[in-house]
């Protein structure tokens, strides 16, 4: 088993949101998570919207601070709090490929703006030549054409816009990859490419991931351990293909049942109508004759 | 989304027409008091209010109460509010994207105190808060335009802030953070270019507004003193002669209601297209 | 038959050049049947259903040698035409409901005012009774007719945005990506919908999506697009063998949730990317990133009947 590499240690997040100068509301986005991230495996936090999995990618990117809880990141031999490394250092270390492609870049930035802004921001390389340099061969290994690197934002396609948020993360020759719902906003085909790019560049690169995703077609195929993540609280844990097959908790279970594919096909009209439409309600289906005459 | 640099679209009638006004006064402000070689300060007991069209020897559009020039009163009274304008709009501007900023990036209670200070200078009418701030400094023109300062300052404030609200909440702002940039970065170079366009938008509409605070609070003998050629205080001056010489007050009004007018044309059109997101200016 | 459409090209204004985006577009939906749409960014699949509900952009041109919808004829519709013919014969749910619903009206409110535009002349209750009826249909208790867009989860919010185009009784639905951005369980409540109403009151429902997976899992019959061309329909069953087009091939390789992959290893990619919309190209449009391509791919295939699947055609030379 690869060493740790990063650590969540019964993390909590609590958001204070003020309703009025004198209300305010608690949401508690993530209560007491403990993960472990180990080098050159990917993680995959899995959840439905809202049930704080970004807050978790959020947190190792020190865009919130836990409310209780320690995060902990390799350095010098040893486990220690993120929030005692130097915001520079953690970040050539740690970085981040956000979920819209369509909003993650400045539509006023230029691709090779995009990618080097950071290198010089958190003190990676200085010169002007080497900038350019190191953005050719970041576009290289996403596989854009350097042709893109004057293009702005809005003249690249989806796919092509998340490679070169790809590209920007991984400049810095980071260790750990946060990767919030990368493909969702993706066309299936594309998605594909994203994919076996990312798996590409964790062999190349001995990266680690933090997959942030929805998508359990993707975890099965994708990831190493998997975590469940419902209501902030951390429902399952283990390495992905235990986890997939045998599920123990109810809300996995219907997780992974719930995965569109060939296997689980609904039954055809005639089928459906032989065995009774036992399924629905028969108040749904005296509402459903009421309201909805055939049409004329 | 808004390219970087967009292709300018054609203008609008009114733009043109917004235009080819606020051209007109530049001109007159500008050129004319140097290429008619204008006087509009001197008394002159001979020419007293003669009005209308010279008929030959006489100044262009005849004399007011006291001899002056009415022509190069006007065209001095361009000059003024060319200057009112520019400074009102310049100062209120700055201030007001300073301050717009400082609410919609840092958020929480900086956020909520000086938007609660601008809704406050906003529930007071323009007009009347200019004269409190003109009698509490005393009249003349500075304070005339320290008023109508603080009057534009609230719309400006509120655009930048919303605007800085609005893209603070982009994935691409969180990017630079991860990216290492600084808040000042990042207000610098990723909020504020997005502002350009509706400051902008404001600042035009701003310039009409101007003009017309300082020229109503000349009008009620807070603004510019004599003899300082301003239109508001040109009005305030004819009033007396209004039966008899009624272009005394004509004249002046003309200029200022053209002059805004023009501004309102270019500015509204202006925000249409540069900030589809709407947002009116009061 | 509800919907009856023959060879319909549509010609955007792009750049003020009018460029046709969709060629050659034949489609028939029935009473009672799921028909699915399957295509990506640049297929042409959104348009065509805008298409259907006269909404294109204005500058557009519709030519067909049959456009037909409940018997009217679409190609040439005056305003009042399209007036009674969206939401009445119609109706269409989009991706993203909240967009959809009015942030500042309950859900009863909204309903109402939709069934009070259909129906004339009903008392308050008969209305409000009405929208209890529409929210049972599509799986929503009454409870919720008081409650805000914002206070329901986004599911529910499809499902009500559903009920909203149901209001009016139409005989075709369009489901343009109803559950982009919706999570997996709510993907399968929404979908599960669609058949129900289908099974129902036989609606004939039009379900627009990137993803093939869902085609294959709900439709009954399935068109695929690329480039703005049919390249192959057919029963739904033509998928079970991996389907006949090389790109239908290709997409349905790239779902990551294939049986069969192992984990880790590369999915099998189509490489390149969507000829940009109006793009000219002599023969056919898959060609460029199709394995197979041979010289017969340099003449533009056309769509030809397969022989074993009934009602099935097919755009390729292999």
């Amino acid at each position: 088993m690869p060493p740790e590499i990063a650590a969540f240690e019964g993390v909590s997040k609590t958001f204070v949101t003020r309703e009025s100068l004198f209300r305010s509301r608690k949401i508690q986005a993530v209560e007491g998570v403990s993960l472990a991230l180990r080098r050159g495996r990917t993680l995959a936090v899995v959840g439905e919207s809202g049930s704080g999995k970004t807050t978790l990618a959020r947190l190792l990117m020190r865009l919130h601070e836990p409310t209780s809880g320690s995060i902990r990141i390799l350095h010098d031999g040893r486990l220690k709090e993120i929030t005692a490394i130097p915001q520079r250092e953690y970040y050539r270390r740690v970085q981040m490929v956000f979920q819209d492609p369509y909003s993650s870049m400045n539509p006023r930035k230029r691709v090779w703006q995009a990618i080097t802004r950071p290198l010089t921001n958190l003190g990676v390389c200085g010169t002007g030549v080497n900038l350019r340099m190191i953005a050719e061969r970041e576009m290289e290994a996403v596989g854009l054409g350097s042709q893109y690197l004057e293009a702005f934002p809005h003249e690249l396609s989806g796919g092509q816009r998340q490679r070169v948020a790809i590209a920007r993360a991984i400049a810095t020759q980071p260790e750990i990859l946060v990767l919030d719902e990368p493909l969702s906003a993706l066309d299936v085909s594309v998605q594909a490419q994203v994919l076996n790019l990312l798996m590409e560049l964790q062999q190349r690169r001995t990266l680690t991931f933090l997959f942030i995703t929805h998508d359990l077609a993707v975890v099965r195929h994708f990831a190493d351990d998997v975590a469940v993540i419902c209501a902030g609280r951390l429902i399952e844990y283990g390495p992905t293909e235990t986890v997939m097959e045998a599920p123990i908790h109810r809300y996995t279970q219907s997780l992974v049942a719930n995965i569109p594919g060939r296997s689980s096909r609904k039954p055809a009209r005639a089928e459906s109508a032989a065995q009774g439409l036992k399924a629905i309600p028969l108040a749904v289906v005296q509402a459903a004759r009421r309201a909805g005459e055939p049409p004329t | 989304m808004a390219k970087p640099s967009p292709d300018v679209p054609a203008m609008s009638a009114s733009q043109k027409v917004g235009l080819t006004v606020v051209l007109l006064l530049v001109l007159l402000g500008g050129l004319a008091p140097v290429a008619f070689d204008l006087d509009p300060y001197t008394i002159s007991s001979q020419l007293r209010a003669e009005p209308g069209v010279s008929k030959g020897s006489g100044p262009l559009l005849g004399t007011d109460d006291l001899g002056r020039d009415v022509f190069s009163r006007l065209a001095y009274g361009a000059r003024s509010s060319v200057s009112i304008g520019v400074f009102v709009v310049t100062v209120s501007g700055a201030l007001g994207i300073f301050l717009g900023l400082m609410a919609g990036v840092n958020g929480g209670w900086i956020d909520t105190v000086v938007m609660q200070v601008i809704d406050v200078v906003m529930t007071v009418p323009s007009i009347l808060l200019a004269i409190v701030v003109a009698s509490l400094l005393g009249s003349g023109l500075a304070t005339a335009m320290a008023a109508a300062t603080t009057v534009a300052l609230p719309g400006f404030v509120r655009i930048v802030r919303s605007v800085a609200a609005l893209e603070m909440k982009k994935q691409y702002i969180q990017a630079a953070r991860t990216g290492g940039s600084s808040t000042f970065q990042i207000l610098w170079d990723e909020v504020l270019p997005n502002c350009w366009a509706p400051i902008i938008a404001q600042a035009t509409l701003g310039f009409g507004d101007a003009i017309l605070n300082v020229a109503a609070l000349g009008f009620l003998g807070l603004g510019a003193k004599p003899p300082i050629a301003e239109w508001g205080a040109m009005l305030a001056d004819a009033r007396p002669f209004i039966e008899s010489n009624p272009h005394l007050m004509v004249l002046p009004g003309v200029c200022l209601m053209t002059t805004v007018f023009g501004f309102s044309l270019l500015g509204d059109t202006l925000q249409q297209q540069l900030n589809p997101k709407g947002g009116s200016r009061r | 038959m509800i919907l009856k459409i023959r060879n319909l090209t549509i010609q955007l204004p792009i750049h003020r050049v009018l460029t046709p985006v969709v060629r050659d577009f034949t489609l028939e939906v029935a009473r009672g049947e799921i028909v699915g749409i399957a295509g990506e960014s640049g297929s042409g699949k959104s348009i065509s259903s805008l298409a259907i509900l006269g909404l294109l952009p204005a500058g557009s041109t519709v030519t067909a040698d049959h456009f037909e919808l409940c018997g009217h004829d679409l190609t040439a519709l005056s305003a009042r035409g399209w007036r009674n013919i969206r939401g009445r014969k119609v109706a269409m749910v989009f991706q993203n409901p909240m967009s959809a619903l009015d942030p500042c009206l309950t859900v009863e409110s909204q309903l109402s005012e939709l069934v009070r535009n259909v129906e004339e002349g009903l008392g308050r209750k008969q209305v409000r009774q009405r929208a209890v009826d529409l929210l049972e249909q599509v799986g929503i208790s009454p409870q919720r007719l008081g409650a805000y867009p914002h206070e329901l989860s986004g599911g529910m919010a499809q499902r009500v945005f559903i009920a909203m185009a149901l209001a009016c009784r139409p005989a075709l639905l369009i489901a343009d990506e109803p559950t982009t951005g919706l999570d997996v369980t709510i993907q399968s409540q929404v979908l599960d919908l669609l058949v129900r109403l289908r099974d129902t009151i036989d609606m004939a429902v039009l379900l627009v999506s990137h993803d093939i997976g869902i085609i294959e899992e709900y439709a009954d019959r399935i068109v695929v697009m690329y480039s703005g061309e049919i390249v192959e329909t057919g029963p739904v069953t033509m998928l079970a063998g991996g389907g006949q087009h090389p790109y239908t091939q290709g997409l349905l390789r790239s779902l990551p949730a294939r049986q069969g992959v192992s984990p880790k290893t590369p999915l099998a990619a189509i490489p390149g990317v969507v000829l940009p919309v109006g793009g000219d190209i002599q023969g056919c449009r898959f060609a460029p990133r199709c394995q197979s391509a041979d010289e017969r791919c340099r003449r533009r295939p056309e769509l030809v009947p397969l022989a074993a699947y009934p009602g099935s055609a097919l755009r390729c030379h292999l």
